[in-house]
């Protein structure tokens, strides 16, 4: 198998930088995600790795062998589509032997593949149907064995998911990465659905603009975002203004500038003397019980809004003139509106990036 | 694209292929038209000038003719929108059954031979005395620009969101003003389409003109077509007048290219 | 609701009624007329041509006479010849305009639809001016030695002027609706086919022909239609025989007077008209069941 590694790969299109200087490295076997909104030149940099958009500037490579003049049918890499991409007018199996047929295989050797893959994604028995005979499930693994047959060293997934249902959804997510974790390929996929990129990669790349911002396994870059865009995009979080004072060995103090709280904090990308920006997400906040000990990442408020979710109660705590949002497990107490609440803010979960530009 | 099976060489003289045989049937009729003096051993004419044009207006073969096709064909695009709108509003927006059938009979006047109709035509009105003047010419033009009308229009209606209608009602709005607030100014693309085919197929057509015109009514085509029926042809006049029939058909194609999307061309070329 | 849905089928049978009553009475009424002549019946020609009718003597007179079936043959394959040809010329035109970024690009696929709008009476009249001997395409053609002395290329038995006027009238429409039909392919389908392997050619092979050709033959048939039943481009390419149908009809009917023979002739060209129609529609709706 193979490693994918793209050198400061630049794609114009009109007056827009689809893709800006963007370098890194998948290794083999690994399962990285690209992650952004619409129009952050995600797709382009997935379709510059097929082959089927060719870079302005920059390099491709497959291992060692550069592959910016190699076409897509002779990089030996398969893709699934947003839409499925099913050929309308074949059969389900026609379908999985396409890649095949290009490839040359026999036919007694076709016919074997074709079986054994449509074992692996339990879709046998659909062979001599025609994609629109299909449901969006059955479709998106009839994309998915198509890809696998040819038994491609890289697989690239285009926002595999987005077109099936909710349930649907949540359930292929952890079937599809176990099913290219097993196979053993090297796969990139490309999201705009946080939930959905946290779950199934290895580590993960968020893009913006045309350009990386960030990158990290799933835990590195939710518990430490490198700034307010990367914050929001992966989740909920209150993000509070304030300064960064002085570093200890113990982190950072950083003083809230709505309140004048002091807050002790793990992580920061801003060096003291810096403004910035907290992020708090709102499982790392905890509800001290009566009698528990405030510490100094301690604050005082009441609860301005409770929402019940079911296992969870969503809650907006105003602490002087800040909005603190915090979910706490229903079980764990009695909660009222307009109750007294002491909170605590753990300083490793808490990290301060700069102010957006 | 990467990869594509032409070769530049290749791709560069199916161009000019092209080229050739689209434009040198208009380029030698131009040729002939502005001819001054053309020997018939010479590879082109001698002399350019208006000489054609200039017989055509002093003879009478070019004003009159002119003048009533273009009457006709205003006629017919009027005649065939009022027609057409009623119809296409209820195929296009309105699901009942015999939908289809009634969008596949708008087409048979396009699939029967205007031959076959045109005798009928020919004695029946020839009975009625309802012959050589330009209604009788507009009605027999309309057989053939009703369903393209109609066509266009129909896929206009049926691009409306049918919920603006429900939306436009709620208001209070009546069933008539609907039409006319929310509808007539949505389907403008298609009327428009619509009566640049209509148009066109009024002035090109000619054999139901010829069949239901003569002696009074001559227009363009059946001009040209009482120069080149006979048994001799004589060519610079009859081209003259083409080029005259061509600057008609290169605004149609202008306008439709500026204006009309290709989901309502309705159908093959004009014939007649 | 049944006040309500006899209202809405009111406003229907109201909103279709001019259309109807126009075609009724200027189209299928003549064409009653038509059929009854046929017979004999003197609908169109005023006074009898025939002592007792209705009779199916004009029928027979057709059936037996070679003038006529020889027409209805030859307005057949002339025309099924002059469509085939533009298809596959107007069909690769589309692929070329479809698939290549080339200088020009831009120039073309303007310049290809100017004959779209070209009234088929001139159209015809250029294509004789240049296919008569001394024409240039006669003469360039016989500098180059494909035709030799004496060889006709207008007006002739085989009805060659014809295919190449009626091709060149119809390749723009072929074009253009190709070109509409080849933009609606999902280009996420050639990129599958391409990460698959497939090198454009086998693209073209796999995906865009079968894809695209069903669906252009079935909105083709119009064409095929108004070729096997034109007059203008016949009557002035063609010989005087063999010929179209819809020439030696105007030459019975208006030239000689002969209505029932006409009659005759117009009802069966119109049944061939439809049955062509009804076979295409089969054929074509076969391939396009598969997409």
């Amino acid at each position: 198998m193979v490693s994918v590694r793209l050198e400061n790969v630049t794609k114009v299109f009109g007056k827009t930088r689809a893709v800006d200087n963007v370098s890194f490295t998948v290794e083999d076997k690994e399962f990285f995600t690209l992650l952004g909104p619409s129009g952050c030149g995600k797709t382009t940099t997935l379709r510059i790795i097929a082959g089927l958009v060719e870079p302005d500037e920059g390099n491709v490579y497959y291992g060692d062998r550069l592959m910016n003049n190699v076409p897509p049918e002779k990089r030996n890499v398969t893709m699934v589509f947003q839409n499925f991409a099913l050929f309308p007018h074949m059969t389900v199996y026609d379908n999985i032997a396409f890649g095949l047929r290009m490839r040359g295989w026999s036919k007694s050797d076709i016919d074997r593949r074709v079986r054994e893959v449509a074992e692996l994604l339990r879709i046998r028995g659909l062979e001599n149907k025609y994609p629109h005979q299909l449901s969006g499930g059955q479709q998106q693994r009839v994309g998915l064995a198509r890809a696998l047959a040819p038994q491609p060293e890289i697989i690239l997934f285009d926002e595999p998911l987005s077109n099936l249902d909710a349930i649907l959804r949540e359930q292929i997510r952890f079937e599809l990465r176990d099913l290219v974790k097993r196979v053993g390929i090297t796969s990139i996929y490309v999201t705009h659905d946080q939930a959905e990129a946290l779950v199934v990669s290895d580590r993960m790349a968020i893009m913006r603009s045309g350009r990386i911002i960030q990158m990290g396994t799933p835990k590195e870059v939710y518990e430490r975002p490198n700034s307010v865009f990367v914050a929001k995009f992966l989740g909920i979080a209150t993000i509070l203004e304030g300064r960064v004072e002085e570093k200890s060995d113990e982190g950072y103090r950083f003083t809230l500038a709505e309140t004048g709280h002091t807050l002790r904090v793990a992580h920061s990308f801003v060096e003291p003397g810096g403004r910035g920006f907290v992020v708090i997400r709102p499982e790392y906040v905890t509800l001290l019980r009566k009698g528990e000990e405030p510490d100094e990442n301690t604050l005082e408020g009441r609860v301005a809004k409770a929402t019940f979710l079911g296992s969870t109660i969503d809650m907006n705590i105003r602490i002087d003139g800040i909005v603190l949002r915090t979910f706490v497990k229903a079980t764990e107490m009695e909660i009222r509106e307009g109750m007294e609440v002491r909170v605590r803010l753990s300083p490793e979960k808490l990290v301060v990036v700069p102010p957006e530009d | 694209m990467r990869g594509a099976p032409l070769t530049r060489a290749g791709i560069a003289i199916l161009t000019l292929v092209i080229v050739v045989f689209v434009l040198l049937p208009i380029f030698t009729v131009f040729l002939w038209a502005f001819s001054e003096r053309w020997p018939g051993a010479k590879l082109f004419p001698e002399a350019f000038g208006l000489k054609w044009f200039r017989l055509l207006i002093e003879s009478g073969a070019l004003v009159q003719p002119l003048t009533y096709s273009l009457i006709i064909a205003a006629i017919v695009v009027v005649a065939s929108a009022l027609i057409s709108i009623p119809a296409a509003y209820v195929v296009g927006v309105k699901r009942f059954r015999g939908r289809e059938i009634v969008e596949s009979l708008a087409l048979m006047p396009l699939i029967v031979p205007p031959i076959a109709t045109g005798v009928g035509i020919l004695g029946y009105y020839t009975q009625i005395g309802f012959k050589s003047n330009i209604w009788a010419v507009a009605s027999v033009h309309l057989i053939g620009a009703i369903p393209f009308m109609f066509r266009s229009l129909a896929a206009a209606f049926e691009s409306v969101d049918p919920a603006l209608e429900d939306a436009a009602r709620i208001l209070g709005a009546s069933r008539l003003r609907v039409l006319r607030h929310v509808y007539l100014p949505l389907i403008t693309p298609g009327l428009l389409a619509g009566s640049v085919f209509a148009f066109a197929w009024s002035l090109n057509e000619f054999l139901l003109t010829l069949l239901v015109g003569l002696p009074d009514i001559v227009t363009l085509p059946v001009q040209i077509f009482r120069y080149v029926g006979g048994y001799y042809i004589q060519v610079a006049p009859v081209s003259a007048l083409s080029v005259i029939l061509l600057i008609p058909s290169i605004i149609f194609l202008i306008l439709s290219e500026k204006y009309i999307r290709a989901e309502f061309v309705p159908g093959a070329g004009v014939k007649g | 609701m049944p006040a309500v849905a006899l209202k809405g089928r009111l406003t229907i049978v109201l909103f279709l009624m001019p259309i109807t009553l126009f075609y009724a009475l200027v189209w299928l009424y003549p064409l009653i007329l038509v059929f009854l002549q046929s017979f004999g019946v003197p609908t169109l020609s005023g006074k009898p041509e025939v002592e007792g009718y209705p009779t199916t003597e004009f029928y027979r007179e057709f059936a037996s006479s070679p003038r006529y079936l020889t027409a209805l043959w030859f307005s057949f394959w002339n025309s099924l010849v002059a469509v085939l040809v533009s298809i596959l010329v107007g069909y690769l035109l589309a692929l070329v305009l479809f698939l290549y970024d080339f200088r020009g690009k831009r120039f073309i696929s303007v310049l290809y639809k100017l004959p779209l709008f070209v009234p088929y009476l001139v159209a015809a009249f250029m294509w004789w001016v240049l296919l008569v001997p001394k024409g240039y395409v006669y003469e360039f053609l016989k500098a180059l030695g494909v035709i030799g002395q004496g060889a006709q290329l207008v007006n002739d038995p085989l009805g060659i002027g014809i295919i190449v006027a009626n091709t060149w009238m119809h390749i723009p429409f072929v074009a253009l609706v190709s070109l509409g039909s080849l933009k609606l392919v999902d280009p996420s389908l050639v990129e599958a086919a391409r990460v698959l392997g497939a090198d454009m050619r086998r693209v073209l092979r796999h995906i865009y022909i079968p894809l695209t050709l069903p669906g252009i033959l079935a909105s083709l048939q119009l064409i095929f239609l108004s070729m096997f039943g034109g007059f203008s481009v016949a009557y002035i390419l063609g010989a005087s025989f063999p010929t179209y149908m819809s020439v030696t009809i105007y030459e019975d009917v208006v030239q000689r007077y002969l209505w029932s023979i006409g009659s005759v002739q117009a009802v069966i060209y119109l049944i061939s008209a439809l049955v062509i129609t009804y076979t295409y529609s089969k054929i074509s709706r076969k391939g396009l069941r598969r997409i």
